[in-house]
């Protein structure tokens, strides 16, 4: 459980060490595919706790979204629509979703380990 | 069935770094954004200097304050009134409400009348811009002390057209002809700089004639009413700082 957030910090103190940037037109890109990317790493938290939680989902699901993310914010850029913000808003609103669900997943689980307890 | 756990572990951790990259990628690009420093050494040496400069006047202004207050603190009571007096007649001499003389010259402005037999012509009048456009022009050229026939021009003196006449301090001027008696520390650079100046020109157009005369003693009269403050407030003190 601990391993992939170890991994996450590790991700974050390399990229800052490594000082690597990328350049300012291509920020939007980057921007919208680390959206996706929560929105899928919170997605499969929530999956794991349903007991639902595939493997294959999980792993596709990541990298159809950011590049489907990419995508959609290059399309945008072409056509003059700003199709950015239907992705921003859609992961948003789904992150959002996933957030309460795993806080009321969460919190069922904290209370049925109190009853548990409470029992014996 | 453990190793296929395991397996998924990695990847998910693998995802993980991935994402923890990007964001730290993110975060590293729109920091450097602001940090973008593209001064070249020379500007970069002016703002030093310009920054040393303040820093100098503040000194400056430390250490007057300081004397000032130390004089407060040595002196008697009596003493201390007198020099409250002191500072008072020199912050009015400074805002403008004394008579003040000294090296200066008198701008006289005189109407032109233009022959001319078709057309009846009309008397030349002032205008507000053309007094602005003047006053800023001497200002410029190092005036310390203007009045405009006998009023006096504070830090809080408006020249605006009402009616069709000129207003200054809210009383209206005289017609013309009218003087403008100037202070000047450098009263010869003053009036060099204004026998050369476009402001002739513009007043010509008006059928406005301007008659410069440097004179070793010019009286400038004093502010005719008390200097309202009310909605006036200290600018430069920061919260915090009174």
């Amino acid at each position: 459980m601990w391993f992939p957030i170890l991994f996450l910090i590790v991700g974050v103190i390399l990229g800052l060490l490594t000082n690597i940037t990328i350049p300012d037109q291509y920020s939007n890109y980057l921007s919208i595919a680390v959206l996706a990317a929560l929105d899928t790493l919170f997605g499969g938290l929530r999956a794991q706790l349903e007991n639902t939680y595939s493997h294959r989902i999980f792993l596709s699901g990541f990298f159809f979204n950011v590049s489907l993310a990419a995508f959609l914010a290059f399309l945008g850029v072409q056509l003059g629509i700003d199709l950015y913000l239907a992705a921003i808003f859609a992961f948003g609103v789904r992150l959002f979703q996933n957030l309460a669900i795993i806080r009321r997943l969460l919190l069922d689980k904290y209370a049925n380990r109190r009853k548990k307890s409470t029992t014996f | 069935m453990k190793n296929k756990k395991w397996n998924e572990i990695w990847v998910v951790s693998a995802v993980c770094l991935l994402v923890g990259l990007m964001i730290s990628i993110l975060y590293n690009s729109n920091q450097q954004e602001q940090a973008a420093d593209n001064r070249d050494l020379w500007e970069i040496r002016m703002s030093l200097i310009e920054e040393q400069q303040k820093q100098q006047q503040l000194y400056k202004e430390i250490e007057e304050n300081e004397r000032l207050l130390l004089q407060y603190v040595e002196q008697s009571e009596q003493e201390q009134i007198n020099s409250l007096k002191e500072s008072i007649e020199l912050l009015e001499i400074k805002a403008g409400l004394t008579e003040k003389k000294g090296p200066g010259i008198i701008i006289t402005l005189e109407p032109v009348f233009v022959d001319n037999e078709e057309e009846s012509v009309s008397y030349p009048e002032l205008n507000a811009e053309l007094l602005q456009y003047l006053i800023n022009d001497l200002n410029n050229y190092g005036a310390t002390d203007i009045a405009i026939g006998e009023q006096r021009l504070t830090n809080f003196s408006p020249i605006r057209n009402v009616n069709g006449r000129v207003y200054v301090n809210n009383d209206p001027l005289p017609d013309l002809p009218l003087s403008i008696n100037v202070l000047a520390l450098d009263h010869e650079k003053l009036h060099n700089h204004l026998m050369l100046s476009e402001i002739n020109t513009y007043f010509a157009l008006e059928r406005v004639s301007l008659t410069i005369d440097i004179q070793n003693e010019v009286t400038v009269a004093p502010y005719p009413h008390s200097i309202q403050m009310d909605g006036v407030d200290l600018a430069d003190i920061k919260d915090g700082e009174q």
